[in-house]
């Protein structure tokens, strides 16, 4: 295939803005992430004089990104390009609260930069409720201290700087399933609630916004809820997790994994402000459908 | 004055994980404070050995990526005092880091740690690269077997040609009785071919897999002879000099303390 102009391949994912200082970047919602990301980075790739310590506004629209992604996006832009992210402009709450409390991004309104950007289907409309101010409260310094969470009397522990507690609104509706075992090293990662049909290895990764149900073993790290939602539950028909994550909280099983004769199918959920294992009776943790996030 | 050592041996399962574990511990034991960095990213282990594997939050790759800051990843081991580890990503491959981050990252843990100890991941491509990036200087880790030893001089003339000083040598998995029937290869022909100081021999022993598999490494056994082995081998690293090889003392003793150490009593409570 003959070499594409700069901006004939790329431009269905990408589009790049007339005005150079700060530059638009509008990141199409119909690619996936990842071919966005490389196409951008061919884009700016191919005249990288010109886009050498310029600003940018970056506008994923209506993408619901992890939130890491978008500052790994925002770093490679930096490292790789010279060029730096200076405001965003994205329709899911999560994200622009995120941009601008940990990335210091300026969140911009719709219209701002609107004119700068080439026509596209707008967004769906969010509607825009208002944010009660949040205390900021910086992390603690040290690492966190994962605690023995017991059977019994589990301990929570605070995670530092998890994104921000989200209404579990969008989550409940969508589900992932997973027809395979996941093995040390692989990561299945949803926004909304996931099922594994088939074991957890330790070294696994299951983070899911929602909750997980494991038809099978769990014995590497789950992590439910993972916008926040205290709501959300991990269910497993054996339940052995290196480290159980829900919501912001963070806890270990009391006994090292293998140890003891299996205990049947145990759901991990939070109660009073800590994680606790219990039996599973065919019965959802009754007070998690109304509880509230704070 | 604070230095960074990378554990490297080229081979893979001749004892590099163990020994960065080992090592580490015996020099916090002795009052250092210390950074234990796992380097392989992908297959990460030093976590597994160290028995820290249920506590990691953070990895070197949110690190490096700016998703946390340092001190947030580092675990504190809570058996002995100034141990700290730096997991590695299991999700994530050897290419998520670059040999800059990794300098950048070692030369942050040398504001404050007196030794950080970086455990390479076997093979000579980028997790190599990466690993020698911060280094001060090497610790080969071989075993007597001509396939360690033929990869331990490929990865000693890798480290010439990435301008570290000399390596120091450590031999593991030696049996003195096969060397004195003429079934392995000594520590003398071993030195002949590698040419580099020696700075320590791990006698082998099947305590050393009871040890990874509870993530309780021999250093922390009094009675173990590997984990004196180790202990050794990190005085001699603080500069002692006259130190007697473990391995090549010849103690009637030494299978009964084994032995004696399978009662494994006192080290569980410190499970956690």
């Amino acid at each position: 295939m003959p070499a594409a102009p700069p901006d004939s391949g790329p431009s269905r994912s990408v589009h790049l803005g007339d005005c150079l200082d700060p530059l638009a970047i509008h990141l199409s919602c119909e690619a996936s992430w990842e071919s966005a990301r490389s196409d951008l980075a061919v884009l700016l790739g191919s005249d990288p004089v010109r886009f050498q310590g310029i600003r940018a506004h970056l506008d994923i629209g209506d993408r619901d990104i992890d939130l890491f992604e978008l500052r790994r996006l925002a770093h490679a832009l930096e490292a790789d390009h010279g060029v730096l992210v200076v405001a965003l402009r994205c329709s899911p709450r999560s994200v622009r609260r995120y941009a601008e409390r940990e990335l210091k991004l300026k969140v911009l309104a719709e219209e701002e930069t609107a004119s700068q950007i080439p026509a596209i289907e707008p967004p769906p409309a969010v509607p825009e409720t208002p944010q009660p101010p949040v205390p900021e409260t910086p992390p603690p310094e040290e690492a966190p201290e994962v605690v023995e969470a017991s059977r019994v009397e589990p301990e929570p522990v605070e995670a530092p700087s998890l994104p921000e507690p989200e209404e579990p609104d969008t989550a409940a509706s969508r589900v992932q399933v997973v027809h395979r075992t996941l093995r040390s090293g692989s990561s299945v990662r949803f926004n909304g609630d996931v099922v594994v049909f088939g074991d957890v290895h330790a070294g696994a990764q299951v983070t899911a916004n929602g909750s997980v149900v494991i038809l099978g073993s769990l014995l590497g790290l789950a992590h439910a809820g993972a916008r926040g939602d205290d709501a959300a539950f991990v269910l497993a028909l054996d339940l052995e997790p290196t480290q159980i994550r829900i919501g912001t909280r963070i806890a270990i099983p009391p006994q090292a994994p293998g140890g003891g004769p299996p205990r049947g199918a145990e759901i991990a959920f939070v109660r009073e402000d800590r994680i606790v294992i219990e039996p599973y009776r065919g019965r959802l943790p009754s007070s998690s459908a109304q509880r509230s996030v704070e | 004055m604070s230095e960074c050592i990378v554990i490297t041996s080229g081979k893979g399962g001749v004892g590099k994980t163990t020994a960065t574990a080992n090592v580490g511990l015996a020099l916090a034991m002795s009052g250092q404070r210390v950074a234990v960095l796992d380097a392989d990213i992908g297959l990460r282990n030093l976590d597994v050995i160290l028995g820290l594997e249920n506590r990691i939050v953070y990895d070197l790759v949110h690190v490096v990526e700016g998703e946390c800051r340092l001190k947030q990843a580092l675990i504190k081991d809570k058996r002995v005092e100034g141990l700290h580890l730096l997991p590695a990503a299991q999700t994530r491959d050897k290419n998520a880091v670059t040999p800059d981050q990794m300098r950048r990252l070692v030369a942050q843990l040398k504001e404050t740690f007196d030794y950080v100890l970086v455990d390479c991941p076997a093979g000579i491509e980028q997790g190599f690269r990466n690993s020698v990036a911060g280094a001060d200087r090497a610790l080969i880790v071989t075993t007597p077997e001509v396939s360690a030893i033929r990869d331990a001089d490929r990865i000693i003339g890798l480290v010439e040609a990435a301008e570290l000083p000399e390596p120091h040598l450590v031999i593991n998995r030696y049996r003195s009785n096969m060397v004195r029937s003429g079934d392995m290869l000594s520590r003398e022909d071993i030195l002949e071919i590698l040419a580099i100081p020696l700075v320590g021999i791990v006698p082998e022993s099947e305590e050393i897999i009871i040890h990874a598999n509870r993530g309780q490494p021999a250093v922390l056994d009094p009675e173990s002879k590997v984990g004196e082995a180790y202990r050794r081998i990190a005085r001699r690293l603080q500069g002692e000099k006259d130190i007697p090889f473990v391995a090549l003392e010849t103690s009637p003793g030494f299978w009964t303390s084994v032995k004696r150490w399978m009662g494994f009593g006192a080290a569980r409570e410190v499970a956690s």
